[in-house]
């Protein structure tokens, strides 16, 4: 027996980087569009992914991973009921998702039949934003009664995400939300961020956010890198 | 919870290298750690025998290295070393200072023991 020392020298992140460029591998060459979908708890991802089931299900094909960290399936099975092709991942009290439960996910669904994929992340503002999954784009959520400070506070999930959809603005009237103080702390923190103002409760703001999922779906994946 | 995947990844990492280089077990991972990391030591230490289970890194022990955390104060750009405790600028004062996105835990080295002499 030999004992000998090997330099590594690699960022524990790494072995989760790997299994995303598979994962992001997989997608693409089924044609898959995979948008990852992270808020904080309550926020509205699974309603705003059952209006876009609903509104768009005879133009595309949608799929949903749900995740939570208990075995309630009731958001899959919600998605599953709006018309789309749906896998609930139970984290088991992980406060994130990670690539390597997506690539168990995505092995469970039939992604030759799926054109665009919603990934609903675990309600959670920080953790999300530091594991890469393997999506195209990544998508946040933030909503009116959570209150204005929220870029402030959690800068790192709005510096890295591609669109930012804020929903319940049909609550405005009752919740204290300056949408000025708002905008000007998600611009400081990326700068031309695409915005979605809607509520999923009222329908008001859905059109443009359905009409740019239904250009992202018709995309090659091969344009979203 | 997010440490128990970095300590998957640690664990991945250590495995795939001490797997090409023919090692029949994993004596001790060396992992650096930027005093400014947002993943807490000791919870990384918790969950490493959980996670390395009957693999070759079972029994392997886990030692952490603090290399300086690099902070950014977005009020005069001036960069400076500090830990998790940094909440002022040391030039301004400013408390509008936030940790410079470098790798923040590393796996540097494994200690394993081969077959061959």
């Amino acid at each position: 027996m030999t004992v000998k020392t090997i330099h590594v020298a690699q960022n524990a992140l790494n072995a989760n980087r790997e299994i995303a460029l598979q994962n992001r591998a997989a997608l693409d060459s089924a044609g898959v569009v995979a948008v990852n979908l992270m808020a904080s708890p309550g926020a509205g991802k699974t309603s705003l992914i059952e209006r876009t089931i609903e509104e768009l299900k005879g133009q595309i094909r949608i799929g949903m991973i749900n995740s939570d960290t208990s075995p309630a399936v009731m958001d899959a099975e919600r998605a599953e009921r709006a018309g789309a092709v749906a896998v609930h991942l139970n984290t088991a009290d992980r406060c994130h998702l990670d690539a390597g439960m997506i690539r168990d996910a995505i092995a469970c669904l039939p992604l030759r039949e799926i054109d665009l994929l919603f990934v609903e992340n675990i309600g959670n503002l920080v953790c999300p934003a530091a594991w890469q999954l393997g999506t195209h784009l990544s998508v946040l959520i933030a909503s009116t009664p959570e209150g204005d400070d929220k870029p402030y506070k959690y800068p790192r999930m709005y510096s890295g995400a591609e669109a930012l959809v804020i929903n319940k603005i049909d609550l405005l009237p009752y919740v204290t939300f300056n949408v000025d103080y708002f905008r000007r702390g998600v611009e400081a923190l990326n700068q031309g961020l695409r915005t979605f103002a809607l509520s999923c409760r009222s329908g008001a703001g859905l059109i443009p956010w359905f009409d740019w999922i239904a250009f992202l779906a018709a995309r090659e994946t091969t344009v979203l890198q | 919870m997010h440490e128990l995947g970095v300590v998957e990844g640690i664990r991945e990492i250590a495995l795939s290298h001490a797997r090409s280089a023919g090692a029949s077990r994993i004596l001790s991972v060396r992992v650096a750690i930027a005093k400014s990391s947002r993943y807490l030591e000791d919870a990384l230490a918790m969950f490493w025998d959980e996670v390395c289970g009957t693999s070759e890194a079972s029994g392997a022990q886990i030692e952490f290295v603090h290399v300086p955390g690099e902070w950014l104060c977005l009020a005069c750009s001036k960069s400076f070393a500090g830990g998790r405790e940094v909440c002022r600028c040391p030039e301004c004062g400013s408390q509008w200072v936030k940790p410079v996105d470098a790798p923040e835990c590393y796996v540097e080295s494994i200690e394993v023991e081969t077959g061959a002499g």
